[in-house]
This record gives C-alpha cells, structure tokens and sequence, in this order.
C-alpha cells in the first residue's frame, strides 16, 4: 500500500477518527511498514503543533455592553414567568370569588375571625352535652333562623349552658366565644342568639363584600378593577402596534438579509411592523445600549421625553443647587437610557408615562449618599432602580466641609409616541 | 441544572472560542454582534433539543451569521463555500507580532490554505471538534470532512518539511 499518502482514511486513521475493521487494519501496516509509520507519525505531529499554534491565539472577550446584555437574557426570561404567575394568581382569584359568590359564603371571607369563634364551641357542646336541647342549637352556618328556633333559642337556660360548656372540654372554646351578655355584646353582624353560633348576616352585606373583594383583589385590582384588565392590555397592544408601524419605516445600517422576518424582539405581536430593513442586524445593535439599528420594531430612541426638576425639587443645606441641576441634567443621556433598556426588554411597557422622586444626600466630596427613590408613578422597578444607581454614581458640587445636604429631585418621564 | 446556569455556563465555556472563530470569517465590530445574536438564538432554543451538543451548534449559527454578512456584502461571488477568496484572518495578523517562528510559519501556512480548509483546520485542531461536529458545523458530508482536512493536512506537510523531504505524496 504505497498510495496511502493519498487517502484521506489514512489522515482520519492518523488523527484517531477512523474505527472498525479499517483502522485495525492500518494498525497492522504500522507494524508492518516503516514508511507508513513515520507518515502518521508526522501526521500526528503536525496536527499536535496545529493544535498548540492555533490554540494560542487571542481568546478575545465579547465587548463589556454584549456580555451584560446577554447576562440580563435570563432575568428576562424570568420577567415573563413572573408576569405569568402574576396573571395566572390574578385568574385564581378571580375564580375563587366566583366560586365564593355562586356559593353565597361571603361572610367567610367578610368576618373570617368570627366563624369560628360561633362553630366549635356549638359542635362541641353538642356532642359532649347531649343534655343541652337540640332545638336551642341552631344548625352553623344556617343565616336566617327560624322563629320556632329563635324563640327555642331565646328560652334556653343560657347561663347553665355556658356553665356547662366551661367545665367540659368545650369549655375552653366558650373562652373563646365569649358569652353574650349587656357587657360583652357580640358585634352586630353575628347573631344576638347566645349559643346559636351562626353567623348572621345581612344578605346586603354579604353582596356588598362580594363587590368589594372581587374587584380589589389580586391582578383586577392591580389592572384598576373591573374592566381595567382587558381596558389596559389592549393599550399595551395597541401600543406595540403603534411602535412597529414606526418600526417598518426605519431603515438599519448593516442588515443580513434584508428580506428576514424580525427576530425576537419586536414583530412578533402583530404582523405589521415585522420586517424593517436590515432586521436581523439591528436586532443585534438594538439590545446594545447604543442602538445602532432602530429597525424591527425596537423603536425611537427619542420616544419619551424626561424632564427633570420642577415644583416638587427640594434642598436641604447649603448648596449651589443651579450646579447640582447641572450635574442632573448632564446625566439625562444616561436615565434616558434606563427607560431604553426596558423598553428594549419588553415591547409591552413601551409607553410608561410617569414620574420618579429621588432623594439623596451630598457628602464629603460631592458623593451621593443614601440614594434611594422616593416615591415613583412609573410602576416600573427596573428603570426606577436603574434611576437611582444613576444618581447615586454622579459626583455633585460639595457642600461647605462638615455639612451634608440632603436634595429630593423628581425625574418626569413622558413617552412621546 | 436550570436553564439560567445551563446558558450561563455555554456563555462562559464558548464566548471567547465563538468570538474567536468568528474573528477568523468577518471583521471585529460584526464578530462580537454575531456572537452576541447566536447567544440569544441560543436562548430561545429549547434546552432539551440541543443539551449536550451546544458547541457544534453555536458554532453552526456563527459560522451561518458570518456568511450571511459575506453574502449580503457580497463578498460571495455564488452559493458555493469554496469559492470563497482567501480572507486573511484578524487573528493571523494578531499573531504576526509574536516571536515563535514556528508558530508564525504554520500561522501563515493556514493563512494560505483556501477558506473551507482553513475553516476545518481551524474546527479540527483549534477547537477540537471530531469529523461528525464539523459535518453538523459546517453541513458538509463527513467523509467531504474528511478529504478536506486531509487535503489541509497533505498541503500543510508539503509546506512545512524540508524541501528536500517533499517527494512522498504531496497531492495537493
């Protein structure tokens, strides 16, 4: 076999990628030929110093703004889940009070604590005082009684029963449901029947809870109650709609293939707005923080307007506030690229209009300290967070040595779309 | 392993070898973008379909990303992958500055080899993947895999020995 030098096998057998029959076979050659053996051994040997050559070329990092975007993927990933979970807690509670309301049981969840209190002890004297008149033991949970049973009621002997109950077991609960007397009245929704244990309640006030509980509970309430829900969704939509029309008019810089569909990011809720110019690059540029590419329904960056200071600016101490307005407005680029970033993150809180307060205290060197926020209107923690790690990196003018001045500064965020 | 450490663990062990071989196709400025696009697509991937064979899979999305970017600059004059011009890599002029000879030498070796050579050569010895991981790279057979390296290989021997040991089988 002298055409071994031209048969990839012998290569592949070389490299140790050739198994079975064939490299047992060029196994034995090596035994049996010297000239066989020194090719692959050279073979080998190249490939080993191809390794080690290529092996130390630069291993370059990904540019400091890709690394962090793509550390923040899962967290976005995360949003969603919670944002599910949010919606799917906000549907059980909404078919909870369904439920509660089908089943007329308001009351358990209007005066959860006094159940009870009414329950045991009735259960208890029953069984352990089969003395004690059935008629003068109204069944639980019954909401109207009858005027046999009241009356029954209103004759029993109550001090006895009461003095009953104490030395049994049950005693201990009518500890718990104190006995009704002039001084120890029982509150006016619960029956005024000493041991009836029932819970009366008034059917108006059952309906009233049941409107109560329904609309200010879980995410109805977080979406602002009844129709608020449906009502804000579809301006979230409506909005990503809005921005993806925006989106098919812009133009990117450095497309792959102009003809792709948008990529993740933006497109994907309604079909227009899909398919900007360049989409597949500029959803590259577009999670940057630079925004190369504006394309694919990622949107304007000028689209909110900030505004900063106002009526509701506050100094305490002594300082240049016109150079700590400077300072502030200086850093406007970068709050406005907190609002960026998480309109980036999620097309559906494009449209965020509000306000962040934030207050903070100028040290020793112009430092910020105790950088917190305020009060916000944005509903939105990402930016408000990203806002005040903002305030809290800048360096002010200092204040006068020995003295800190404490500054409260709202930011307005107004999207202009 | 949740999905969060499963991709912060690929982004740890393939950043740099993804970048560096995208390096190797497409100027700097677009290699980090395109690494950066094939960790997103990464993302949206269901973790069961490409669990355990993430490197030849990241390594195909690159190397598409780079020749999407060849097309579109037309760089590709048609559809095959081997007429592609030769393309001097970054990384090669990087290595230009140091001082091994040797290394240099086969440096420049590979700089000479066609690109769909120098591409296998850099799968095979650089980033360790076997014939059937180039074969899903790159999409070629892997016996064509194979008649690629060995012809790399066969090339890379003729230039390297001594001219006065290059009479045995040297066909390429």
């Amino acid at each position: 076999m002298k055409n071994y030098f031209e048969d990839p096998k012998v290569t592949a057998f070389a490299l140790g990628e050739l198994r079975g029959p064939e490299a047992e076979e060029l196994k034995r050659l090596m035994e049996d030929d010297d000239e066989f053996k020194n090719y692959v051994t050279q073979i080998r040997t190249l490939g080993k110093s191809l390794s080690e050559t290529l092996k130390k070329e630069e291993l370059v990092p990904l540019k400091l703004s890709f690394r962090e975007k793509l550390h923040e993927v899962p967290n976005r990933k995360k949003f969603f889940n919670s944002t599910w979970i949010l919606f799917s807690s906000g549907i059980a509670v909404a078919g909870l009070a369904f439920v509660i309301t089908t089943q007329n049981l308001p009351h358990i969840l209007e005066h959860p604590k006094t159940t009870p209190e009414f329950e045991i002890p009735v259960d208890k004297i029953v069984k352990e005082n089969p003395e004690v008149p059935l008629e003068s033991t109204p069944p639980p949970k019954v909401v109207k009684m009858e005027d046999k049973t009241r009356e029954a009621v209103s004759k029993s002997p109550k001090k006895e029963v009461a003095e009953k109950a104490k030395n049994s077991k049950a005693g201990q609960a009518s500890e718990v449901r104190p006995i009704p007397d002039s001084k120890n009245k029982p509150k006016k929704f619960t029956s005024s029947v000493a041991k009836g244990g029932a819970v009366k309640q008034g059917e108006t006030m059952g309906a009233n809870a049941q409107s109560k509980d329904v609309t200010k509970t879980g995410l109805l309430a977080a979406f602002g109650g009844g129709g608020g829900m449906r009502k804000n969704l579809d301006k979230a939509y409506n909005g990503s709609g809005e921005l993806l029309g925006m989106a098919e008019k812009a133009n990117g810089s450095a497309g792959f293939n102009e003809n792709r569909a948008g990529d993740d990011i933006g497109g994907k809720f309604k079909n227009t707005g899909a398919g900007g110019k360049g989409t597949a690059t500029q959803g590259i540029a577009g999670i940057g923080t630079k925004g190369r590419g504006i394309g694919d329904g990622l949107g304007d960056k000028n689209s909110v307007a900030i505004e900063p200071g106002g009526a509701e600016e506050e100094f305490t101490g002594t300082i240049d506030r016109e150079a700590v307005r400077r300072v502030i407005r200086a850093g406007l680029r970068e709050i406005r690229s907190c609002y960026e970033k998480e309109a980036i993150k999620n097309i559906r809180l494009r449209r965020i209009d509000g306000k962040v307060v934030v207050t903070w205290t100028i040290g020793e060197h112009g430092r910020s300290l105790k950088t917190k926020v305020d009060s916000s209107t944005l509903k939105n923690k990402s930016i408000e967070n990203c806002v005040r790690d903002r305030f809290s990196l800048w360096i002010f003018p200092e204040p006068p040595s020995g003295i800190t001045v404490d500054v409260k500064y709202p930011i307005y965020f107004r999207s202009e779309n | 392993m949740n999905k969060n450490q499963w991709f912060a663990e690929i982004l740890r062990t393939y950043e740099k070898r993804l970048l560096r071989f995208a390096l190797s196709k497409v100027p700097k400025d677009l290699a980090h973008e395109i690494v950066q696009e094939t960790f997103l697509r990464l993302w949206r991937e269901s973790l069961n379909r490409i669990e355990g064979r993430e490197g030849p899979w990241l390594f195909r999305v690159t190397r598409n990303l780079c020749l999407d970017w060849l097309k579109g600059e037309g760089k590709r004059k048609s559809s095959r992958v081997d007429d592609l011009p030769l393309v001097a890599s970054e990384a090669l002029v990087l290595n230009k500055m140091l001082q091994a000879e040797e290394e240099e030498r086969i440096l420049q070796m590979i700089g000479h080899l066609d690109e769909i050579h120098q591409e296998v050569i850099r799968l095979k010895f650089q980033e360790d993947f076997s014939y059937k991981e180039i074969s899903e790279i790159t999409g070629h057979s892997v016996s064509y895999v194979g008649v690629l390296i060995h012809e790399a290989i066969v090339s890379l021997r003729k230039s390297l020995l001594p001219k006065g040991k290059k009479a045995q089988g040297d066909s390429v």
